[in-house]
């Protein structure tokens, strides 16, 4: 069976194609969205999603969140005394999706289609790819998230569209799209996006203003740097969600019996994230200049992802193009609703018979050259392109080039990806090369073609004509797969590590989220969450299943007084 | 074939028939199987597309006129007058004026012109003026920095003075926030227009630059590929200009070197001794590289004498050098002039006489005995080019597990199997026998059969009959002397209908079941049925004499 995901940074969700409709799957706790946040205690207990992200507040040196931005680097995070690495993590987020999927349709999915940001380089689409089969699918298709999103927003009426614009401001990563549709055919006319901007990044320019407010006299300095981090991050999170709720938030946090907090406004908040908001432009200019549109023949601009609820994004991004955005679209879902319509897609359901994407290269392929300029020197390590950004998939493009020095005995090239002028800047694929025949400098030509088909396989032939010599070389997305017996290794590293079982999810999360609301509250709140958390573990230790029920509706209700909202 | 053929429509269709046609072909055919049809198909459908727009256009009925918004070809240098309460016809254009209206200080009265016009100047909007301000603007900001910039009295390009620099970061302020306002095309034309403004003002408009760079982005772009040429100069200006801030702080890496080469006077022998040199070379190794317009800061003297360390003493050993030239002249007049030295090919014309006998044995040994190189490259020249070439690359040690026999062969064969394509009748016969041969003598060998199917890649060391080794020589002698021997060129796929009583004789031979068999002439079986489908499907066809004998032969 074929399951659409959409693994964001900050949540996470899955959704199957079933009688001809695309369906969001509820996990153990019966929400949409699972927030992707891993908690690994010392005793190598897991907790995957809601009861992680409460663990936050009480652990955080064992908990990871937005680990999708350290995809396709190789750094570790430390949690429960073992290092894991982004794949590790986020196969960990897969597995407890699998789950969820096998407890709704009643079989576990062996194949998952998975969504990536459009302008995620080749490394970090690797690296999505080895966390699937980490979990235990197949991926059968990386497709780009504007897509899938147009793909829900598309598909909705099935009518033909005019090119709009998807506008996704995720957790941590900013894609745009112009899409168009007609006759059932959605075709991506261009793409581009910013890696390194999203929700994120605003909640860290709000610690940064309301910190020196909030705590003048420096006691966080005190705490270790990750706990630190975790408590503006948190403070941080709220602030901004209830910015998008009213004019002024609060920005708080508890530290032993003392909580200290400042008031935010939202003029305050617009100043500081100017440098954000003005980040927002360039992919959009960007993308509308490769397709060569104007922004007044955009038919909307659609609104996905979590980021594009705040007032202050709305707000740049109506002054960016003189008219209100749509939200018709739901921002969370429309991702893993999309990528289930391409797992239909690919089952051949016959629903979606009449339906065809095509989708476009985000980024600019060329080889490594070097040049001479007007004063005879020789410039290395210049950037050529050959198929250049946002051209449609499947494309095949040929260009020429002469050799630098008399008698020279091979050409070698670099495959390079990306839009620096300098490749050092640029990101190496693979290298090939070719002898050719001596002769006096530049009489020997080479002929480079570049082959890019729709599942992102670059294929690189040179020929020499003078010769009719030919070499091939395939760049795979998964060409540095390690061997299996390294995948299996790593498997079994996470399948030792111990879970709670489904039934116990619901109980295992509140326990997180009492812990939570302990920690943020003081004195006699603080002293009575304990004794409640105290009785509910003694309940849950009578083993008897309708007295846990009613002791963990009791919890619930208590708790809600208090304190209304989850972290989601 | 034109546009509108691959889309079939008939020319002038409007823009919902091509998207449909578009959209019909597409779902047609396979995208990942003919990357050449659907970038034709995609070219067109734009083409079209563009077409359409344009020509209903003329023949619709003319736009009703509405006035574009005057972009002045001369920008407005000659100013606006001063304005106070009651003065000309410019009140309509501003609010009441309370009281009496304080110019700008310090007054600066630009020489009056004409009437001065105050056009609404796309992208620059008239600013909003709050009533309780005591200072009006007396001349739209975009207005005052060029003519700060680039006005009248700028060309010796001196720099701000402090009151005019005051003056110029207030007005790009203004403008930065016009733009980060505005729609999208506000902001683009806006940031060409201070782009332009700066290049052309460089160096004068240095204090203001890093400010403009980090509103509008520019540090985000450089060294990208859809760089605009002002912002890439400016972009290395900027460096430049933040290089020669950084570099005075003590913890700058180059900052002892540039310490040390912008100090006056020469740099004496104890100094040379006791800094180290290595720093010096990096530093102007580094401006030299990114920023050459920094060598000018430093001291002309010192650096020379940093590079030139020689004292005064050398200067009497000019001597020398004009003694050794003169030795060389008479020495050069004495013997004999050496042949310049110029690049001797190893190509056809080569003098080593081992490189002309191996290519006369590879011509003998391709075409028959009787044919001379001189034979070759009468007829065909570019093939014996390619034969040198090929054995050139052998003599460097690249396919040694070859013999140079064995590639020309290759070669050769490829190129005749084309042209005998091209000629079609007997000839074609003799190519597809030649073929058929090949094909038996690789047998079982599933992977090189498919090999060479594909692209007439021959395992080395494959043995053919001398019978059919004299008939390869004959085509190919007969193909060169009409010179058709020309490189490969591809072709599309071709299809054609097998009568029942090949596709019979082929069953028999192969002894494949009906669906294989239709799998494999499809080109959708396994490597190795379609290896023996080939076989015997070029065998069967050889000795039919239907209609069909040469559109089958086209396909295989």
């Amino acid at each position: 069976m074929l399951i659409g995901i959409d693994l964001g940074t900050t949540n996470s969700a899955v959704a199957i194609w079933r009688d001809g409709v695309a369906q969001l799957v509820p996990n153990a706790l019966g929400e949409m969205l699972t927030p992707s946040a891993v908690h690994i205690g010392r005793d190598g207990a897991v907790s995957i999603g809601a009861a992680a992200l409460d663990r936050l507040a009480s652990d955080p040196g064992n908990t990871a969140t937005s680990f999708k931005r350290l995809m396709g680097t190789q750094r570790t995070t430390t949690l429960g005394g073992r290092a894991y690495g982004a794949e590790d993590l986020s196969a960990l987020v897969l597995r407890s999706l699998r789950d969820d999927v096998a407890a709704f349709a009643g079989e576990a999915p062996t194949e998952a289609v998975i969504t990536v940001p459009a302008y995620f380089n080749d490394r970090q689409r690797k690296a999505t790819r080895r966390a699937g089969e980490l979990a235990g699918l197949t991926v059968r298709r990386l497709i780009n998230e504007p897509t899938a999103a147009a793909l829900a927003f598309g598909l909705q009426d099935k009518g033909d569209r005019e090119p709009f614009l998807v506008f996704d401001l995720g957790g941590g990563t900013f894609d745009v799209s112009i899409v168009e549709m007609f006759s059932g055919i959605v075709e991506v006319r261009a793409s581009a996006g910013d890696n390194r901007l999203g929700g994120d990044d605003f909640n860290a320019v709000l610690a940064a203003l309301a910190q020196p407010r909030a705590d003048p006299t420096g006691v966080l300095a005190s705490l270790p740097a990750d706990r630190r981090e975790a408590v503006l991050m948190r403070a941080a999170e709220k602030a901004r969600r209830g910015l998008t709720l009213a004019p002024e938030a609060r920005f708080a946090f508890t530290l032993g019996e003392q909580t200290y907090g400042t008031t935010i406004t939202e003029t305050e908040f617009e100043q500081a994230a100017e440098d954000l908001l003005r980040r927002l432009r360039d992919p959009v200019v960007r993308s509308l200049r490769d397709c060569g549109m104007d922004p007044a023949e955009l038919s909307e601009i659609v609104l996905v992802g979590g980021g594009t609820r705040m007032p202050v994004v709305r707000r740049a991004i109506t002054r960016m193009f003189g008219r209100f955005p749509n939200s018709t679209v739901h921002p969370d879902h429309a991702v893993a609703l999309g990528a289930a319509v391409q797992a239909g897609l690919l089952a051949r359901d016959a629903a979606l018979d009449e339906v065809r994407i095509t989708d476009v290269c985000p980024f600019t392929l060329g080889i490594d050259v070097a040049e001479r300029d007007a004063y005879g020197r020789v410039q290395q390590g210049l950037f050529s392109p050959i198929i250049d950004r946002n051209t449609p998939v499947p494309v095949s493009r040929v260009r020429r080039y002469h050799t630098m020095s008399d008698n020279q005995k091979q050409i070698e090239m670099g495959v390079y990806q990306g839009e620096a002028r300098l490749v050092a800047d640029n990101i190496r694929l693979g290298e090939v090369s070719i002898p050719v025949p001596a002769r006096p400098a530049g009489e020997v030509s080479v002929e480079v073609r570049f082959s890019y088909d729709s599942s992102g396989l670059l294929e690189v032939d040179i020929a020499v004509p003078d010769t009719g010599l030919t070499r091939n070389l395939v760049i795979v997305d998964e060409e540095d797969r390690p061997d299996p017996r390294e995948i299996a290794r790593r498997r079994e590293a996470l399948a030792r590590l111990k879970f709670h079982p489904r039934e116990d999810a619901e109980n295992v999360a509140l326990m997180a989220r009492a812990g939570r609301m302990y920690e943020d509250h003081i004195g006699p709140a603080r002293a009575v969450i304990g004794h409640w958390i105290t009785e509910f573990a003694g309940a849950l230790e009578t083993q008897d299943p309708r007295h846990i029920t009613d002791a963990r509706q009791a919890l619930i209700a208590r708790l809600e007084e208090i304190d209304g909202q989850t972290i989601l | 074939m034109s546009v509108w053929q691959i889309l079939g429509l008939t020319p002038g269709s409007d823009a919902g028939a091509i998207r449909r046609a578009y959209a019909d072909r597409l779902k047609a055919m396979d995208v990942d199987a003919d990357p050449e049809g659907f970038a034709h198909l995609r070219q067109a459908r734009d083409a079209a597309l563009r077409m359409a727009k344009q020509a209903p256009v003329e023949a619709a009925q003319p736009t009703p006129e509405i006035p574009a918004p005057e972009v002045p070809s001369v920008w407005p240098l000659a100013g606006v007058r001063i304005l106070c309460a009651g003065q000309g016809d410019l009140r309509a254009a501003l609010p009441e004026a309370q009281g009496p209206c304080a110019p700008v200080s310090p007054c600066r009265a630009a020489p009056v012109g004409e009437a001065p016009v105050l056009t609404l100047a796309w992208p620059f909007t008239p600013p909003t003026l709050a009533l309780d301000e005591p200072v009006r603007p007396v001349q739209r900001p975009e207005t005052r920095l060029y003519a700060l910039l680039l006005g009248p009295g700028t060309q010796d390009a001196e720099p701000f003075s402090a009151e005019e620099e005051g003056e110029a970061h207030a007005c790009l302020q203004s403008v930065l926030n016009t733009a980060a306002n505005g729609s999208l095309a506000q902001h683009d034309a806006i940031e060409q227009w201070v782009a332009d403004v700066f290049a052309r003002s460089w160096p004068r408009c240095a204090p203001l630059l890093e400010e403009a760079a980090v509103v509008l982005g520019w540090h985000h772009g450089a060294g990208r590929l859809g760089e605009s040429p002002q912002v890439a100069f400016l972009n290395a200006r900027l460096a430049g200009y933040q290089f020669q801030r950084d570099v005075l702080l003590p913890s700058h890496p180059h900052h002892a070197a540039w310490m040390e080469l912008t100090r006056d006077g020469e740099a004496g022998l104890l100094r040379r001794l006791t800094f180290r040199p290595r720093r010096i070379t990096a530093l102007l190794a580094h401006i030299r590289q990114n920023f050459p317009e920094l060598e000018n800061c430093l001291s002309y003297g010192r650096v020379q004498s940093w590079l030139k360390p020689e004292g005064k003493g050398w200067r009497f050993n000019w001597y020398i050098p004009a003694a050794i030239f003169a030795l060389r002249f008479l020495a050069s007049i004495w013997q004999p002039e050496e042949a310049p030295k110029t690049y001797t090919p190893e190509a056809v014309f080569s003098a080593s006489p081992q490189f002309t006998a191996k290519m006369q044995q590879v011509v003998t040994a391709t075409f028959g005995p009787g044919h001379t190189v001189d034979w070759l490259e009468t007829h065909q020249r570019e093939l014996a080019q390619t034969i040198a070439s090929n054995l050139s690359i052998h003599a460097n040690g690249v396919h040694a597990d070859r013999s140079e026999e064995e590639i020309v062969a290759n070669i050769l064969r490829t190129r005749g199997y084309f042209a005998a394509r091209l000629a079609g009748g007997a000839e074609l016969d003799q190519a597809m026998r030649q073929r058929l041969a090949v094909l038996d003598a690789l047998g079982q060998d599933t992977v090189a059969c498919d090999a060479f199917l594909r692209k007439g890649d021959v395992p080395p060391g494959l043995r053919l009959s001398d019978a059919t080794r004299a008939a390869a020589q004959r085509l190919a002698a007969a193909q060169v002397e009409e010179g058709r021997l020309i490189p490969p060129a591809s072709f599309g796929p071709t299809n054609a209908t097998v009568p029942g009583s090949i596709v019979a004789r082929v069953a028999a031979e192969t002894d494949l079941d009906r669906e294989r068999l239709a799998a494999a002439m499809q080109n959708k079986g396994t490597p190795a049925d379609r290896c023996a489908v080939a076989r015997a499907l070029i065998r069967a066809t050889l000795g039919w004499k239907g209609k069909e004998h040469q559109a089958i032969l086209l396909t295989l």
